[in-house]
């Protein structure tokens, strides 16, 4: 007998074959939740589909917290459309290490392209805007320069001792900056390929030139940190003036031995930050060994401009000048930031500013310290940050909380646990019964 | 004579103590780790729900459905059935709406986590429904599979370990693909990407596709493995 080839079943693998390649080639999908906010926008589609390295997306969100099982589905929406796009949700606090290590800060994402040249991009916030960005920063290897200003007296990113900024300076390099130092007794302007100077406690106060080719500089849409040294002659208020803030004399006192470092009252340990701006959701604690405050202006007046508060001490901590109490009193302001955008023909010209009352939290000794790293890192990020490059609006799903008491949780367990399995074991026994009874 | 097939075999199976002691572990798995899931988040989403589920159907599923035709070419009934002129296909379908209803039957309490979800708070819908979708077509695709293995052995528990190794290795299919650096070939076979997608709310055609279509060469596989043993 011959044996014939089995052609209906073979014609409907084939058929099966080529149903799915269709439907994953050119079939829809329908996001049916509330908020749509598992649906990527095209300019997210765009990003994911010229990007051409493999990435791992980690997004640090604790186990119990609110949006992790929104996070995850979203970042499974990108590795749908790029399979080079690998991503895990790690919990902050069992995964310290691996947060140290990518720079991130709890409630942020971190991407990391894998392979190849090493570069980490965090995204603050676990939305397709964020994460996009960071993918868009790998996917276009966009490096930004950073120049430290020198010729007064500034700390050095060259300098390994313990005042030093190498730590720093290394930190930003493995991060994917490209660092220059540039002499404004030398040059009269900041060199245009500078994205961003940092002024990092200069002891000579800088002259009129130089603060001009920084406000200059400003102007032109790019960014500047401003890092101030509360015992040394310069005042750097000239360069914040312009933007709404100023550094104010003298050195904060902290009075709250619960917000202070080994009992030392002019060694303040910082936890109050304003959300929004260069400092991530979750930031831990950062040091700082003798920090001046920093003054911000309510309404600095221009159109587009805002400068806000950004870290603050405890509300007993006071301010001390020349051995006598300044008459300030906490919360103090001890970090601020200004943000000016200006829209123009060409596009959006964005200024950022961040101000620091403080250069040593930052120096070789101090920077391993708390998160001050962290803040190091994504205040530059932040004032490196290219235009958003998402117009959408953030489709982020509505927190939905469940209403459990002691005696609903106790219900809800019962259910599941007890009465459904009860029925199918009682559906069980029933049936036996009839069937012996037959 | 599907429905009639279908229906004898619904009659033999609930008749047996399997389905009641499978859906009892089931639930119990289920709503002690949906429990935790569920009262740990204090919020009022379906999704972490779903996986878990998910993987629960597919250690049960092999289990249901191993018996469903290795028991008959065991006891000699499926050569019976076939000398009968009953055509392979018409058995296979008979066999498999059973093992789906079965499964369906099985898998449907999980609504109560809805239910409690509906009950204490204000859940997204979109996300309850596409995850109940995606449990019930999973459900399907795994029953397939585990027909194919019992189609070719007489052994059950052979043909449960081989659906469960099958299974397991969708399930797990993305991970090899990060492993070995394939391309999005191997991963477009994981189980639990694919569900992954309907528990976050959405439906996408390919996802849709994807478990129906596991199921129908699993079927027509099984429909060439019975029909030939009347050949024999």
């Amino acid at each position: 007998m011959r044996h014939r080839l089995p052609l209906g079943p073979l014609l409907l693998v084939v058929a099966v074959l080529l149903i799915n390649v269709g439907a994953h080639r050119w079939g829809g999908a329908w996001d049916l939740t509330a908020e749509r906010s598992a649906t990527l926008s095209p300019a997210t589609r765009e990003v994911l589909r010229a990007l051409e390295r493999r990435v791992m997306v980690t997004a640090f969100i604790e186990r119990d917290a609110p949006g992790r099982v929104e996070a995850a589905t979203l970042l499974s929406r990108y590795r749908r459309i790029n399979r080079r796009v690998s991503f895990r949700i790690l919990d902050p606090q069992l995964a310290p290490v691996e947060l140290q290590r990518l720079s991130a800060s709890p409630g942020s994402v971190a991407v990391e392209a894998v392979g190849g040249e090493r570069s980490v991009e965090v995204a603050p916030h676990p939305n397709e805007i964020d994460v996009t960005s960071a993918i868009a920063r790998i996917v276009r290897q966009v490096t930004s320069t950073l120049c430290f200003t020198s010729g007064h007296g500034e700390r050095s990113p060259n300098d390994g001792t313990a005042a030093g900024l190498s730590t720093v300076a290394r930190l930003l390099v493995e991060n994917g900056y490209r660092l220059s130092t540039v002499d404004l007794l030398v040059q009269a302007a900041v060199p245009p390929v500078c994205d961003a100077v940092v002024v990092a406690a200069p002891t000579n106060q800088p002259s009129e030139p130089v603060v001009r080719a920084v406000v200059d500089h400003l102007r032109a849409g790019r960014g500047a940190l401003l890092l101030s040294d509360p015992d040394a002659a310069a005042d750097l208020s000239p360069l914040a003036q312009p933007w709404g803030m100023a550094f104010a004399p003298g050195v904060v006192l902290e009075q709250d031995p619960g917000s202070r470092l080994l009992g030392d009252p002019y060694s303040p340990v910082v936890a109050r930050y304003s959300s929004g701006g260069p400092v991530p959701p979750g930031l831990g604690p950062t040091f700082y060994p003798r920090v001046g405050p920093v003054t911000v202006e309510g309404e600095p007046g221009r159109a587009g401009l805002s400068a806000f508060p950004v870290a603050q001490t405890s509300p007993r901590s006071t301010v001390e000048h020349d051995g006598a109490d300044a008459g300030m009193r906490g919360p103090i302001v001890v970090g601020a930031a200004a943000d000016e955008s200006e829209v123009r023909a060409e596009g959006v010209r964005r200024t950022r500013l961040v101000a620091w009352g403080d250069v040593d939290f930052a120096s070789n000794r101090y920077v391993g310290e708390g998160a001050n790293a962290v803040l190091v890192l994504r205040a530059v990020d932040w004032l490196t940050q290219p235009e958003p490059l998402l117009a959408a609006a953030p489709n982020l799903p509505r927190l939905r909380e469940l209403d459990l008491t002691e005696a609903r949780r106790r219900y809800m367990l019962y259910l599941t646990t007890v009465f459904v399995p009860g029925l199918f074991l009682l559906a069980g026994a029933l049936t036996w019964v009839v069937r012996r009874s037959r | 004579m599907t429905r009639s097939l279908a229906a004898k075999e619904l009659k033999v199976l609930w008749a047996s103590p399997l389905p009641y002691v499978l859906g009892a572990v089931f639930h119990v798995a289920l709503g002690l780790l949906g429990y935790e899931q569920m009262s740990g988040r204090g919020q009022a989403v379906f999704q972490p729900i779903v996986p878990v589920a998910g993987f629960l159907i597919l250690l049960v599923a092999p289990v249901l459905t191993a018996r469903v035709l290795s028991e008959e070419i065991r006891s000699g009934s499926l050569e019976l059935l076939l000398v009968a002129a009953a055509p392979p296909g018409r058995i296979v379908a008979g066999k498999y709406l059973a093992v789906v209803v079965s499964l369906v039957g099985l898998v449907a309490p999980v609504a109560a986590f809805a239910f409690l979800l509906f009950l204490y708070g204000s859940p997204d819908p979109g996300p309850v429904l596409t995850g109940l979708l995606g449990l019930v077509v999973m459900a399907a695709g795994l029953g397939a599979v585990g027909l194919l293995a019992s189609s070719l052995t007489s052994s059950q528990p052979l043909a449960a370990l081989g659906a469960l190794f099958s299974t397991l290795l969708l399930w797990f299919a993305h991970a090899g693909s990060d492993a070995l650096d394939a391309n999005a070939l191997v991963a477009a076979f994981s189980i639990s990407e694919r569900l992954r997608s309907f528990a976050g709310g959405v439906i996408d055609l390919s996802d849709l596709v994807f478990f129906p279509s596991v199921a129908g060469v699993c079927l027509a596989a099984s429909v060439v493995a019975v029909g030939a043993r009347r050949m024999r």
